[in-house]
């Protein structure tokens, strides 16, 4: 596995307190709101925070563009991938 | 004046060492005051996991003793805590001084009436709630509130109280250690109980825990404020 997805599934388990999931059971390509791992709006400030912290990323705050980025495990991998500061 | 009257259907109460309806029977008629050890929490086993992940340990006491009843759309709920997520909102309030990026997860549950909303979308009960905090009053606070919702036409009312021991960045303002714990009275129409106020000063403020303990014991007055709220056990 990329190591970079392994990260970020990590980072999701501990960011969103989600207690019984292991990085095993997310599926790099499924949606990760609403369907898929079924995540809600709070989750995705609260994964916005730690992936600023974590990687010095800035997000727009509601455009399509953070959508796509937001859109599966893979689909942040290859964003943190290209615009790490950190 | 005529006095608040209420019959009580049924409670529940959970602490880190006292986990049982028998433990907690056991502990009113010693008159001993029950230690928290730190850490341990309820399991919640009720609620979906993926809600359930949203509480810490003060909402998850509040939690569990939700659960043992059955889910009641028609039953008010009123939540009164005197410092809520407490532990919650000072390592809330730490961050932000430290990094200005704070936690939105943590400060969605951190808001007062958080854990009572999410119990209600837990088990989809569109069921009225209220939450309060009143200082050392917040039990007869609690009590009033949820008695005179009694009164006017409530079947049942959840009156849910819950607090845990202070962080120790609050010690200087020292305050009895309170250890923590959720409680659960429901109260229904009836004349069990009566509040009223009389020309007597009491030496202190009850709290919740003082409440449960008049609740499971013979006593027939319970002084529930300093200026001189009493609580009246008529059956």
């Amino acid at each position: 596995m990329d190591p970079l997805i392994a990260e970020i599934k990590t980072l999701i388990i501990e960011s969103l307190n989600l207690e019984e999931i292991t990085p095993d059971d997310i599926d790099a390509d499924a949606p990760l709101f609403v369907d898929g791992l079924g995540l809600d709006s709070i989750d995705a400030l609260e994964l916005g925070v730690a992936l600023q912290k974590k990687y010095g990323l800035s997000f727009a705050a509601d455009s399509e563009e953070t959508r796509r980025h937001f859109a599966s495990v893979s689909a942040l991998a290859a964003f943190v991938g290209s615009h790490r500061t950190k | 004046m005529d006095a608040l009257q209420f019959g009580l259907e049924s409670w529940a109460a959970w602490a880190p060492d006292l986990t049982s309806a028998q433990a907690w029977q056991d502990w009113a008629a010693q008159g001993a005051p029950a230690r928290a050890p730190e850490g341990a929490e309820p399991g919640v086993a009720g609620m979906p996991p993926m809600l359930r992940r949203r509480a810490q340990r003060l909402g998850r006491m509040a939690l569990e003793v939700l659960y043992q009843s059955e889910a009641d759309s028609a039953a008010n709920i009123v939540f009164a805590s005197r410092f809520g997520e407490i532990q919650q909102s000072t390592a809330l309030l730490r961050e932000l001084a430290r990094s200005h990026a704070v936690s939105p997860q943590a400060f969605s549950m951190s808001v007062h009436n958080a854990v009572a909303g999410l119990y209600t979308i837990a088990r989809k009960e569109p069921a009225r709630v209220m939450a309060l905090a009143a200082g050392t009053q917040t039990a007869q606070a609690g009590l009033f509130e949820a008695a005179m919702q009694v009164t006017d036409g409530a079947p049942r009312v959840r009156l849910v109280f819950c607090d845990e021991p202070l962080p120790a960045l609050y010690s200087p303002f020292a305050e009895p250690e309170t250890p923590a714990f959720a409680i659960m009275l429901t109260l229904v129409p009836g004349d069990d109980y009566a509040l009223s106020w009389q020309l007597e000063e009491a030496a202190s403020d009850a709290n919740a825990l003082d409440v449960l303990r008049f609740v499971l014991t013979e006593a027939p007055q319970l002084s529930l404020t300093k200026s001189g709220w009493v609580m009246t056990r008529r059956a």
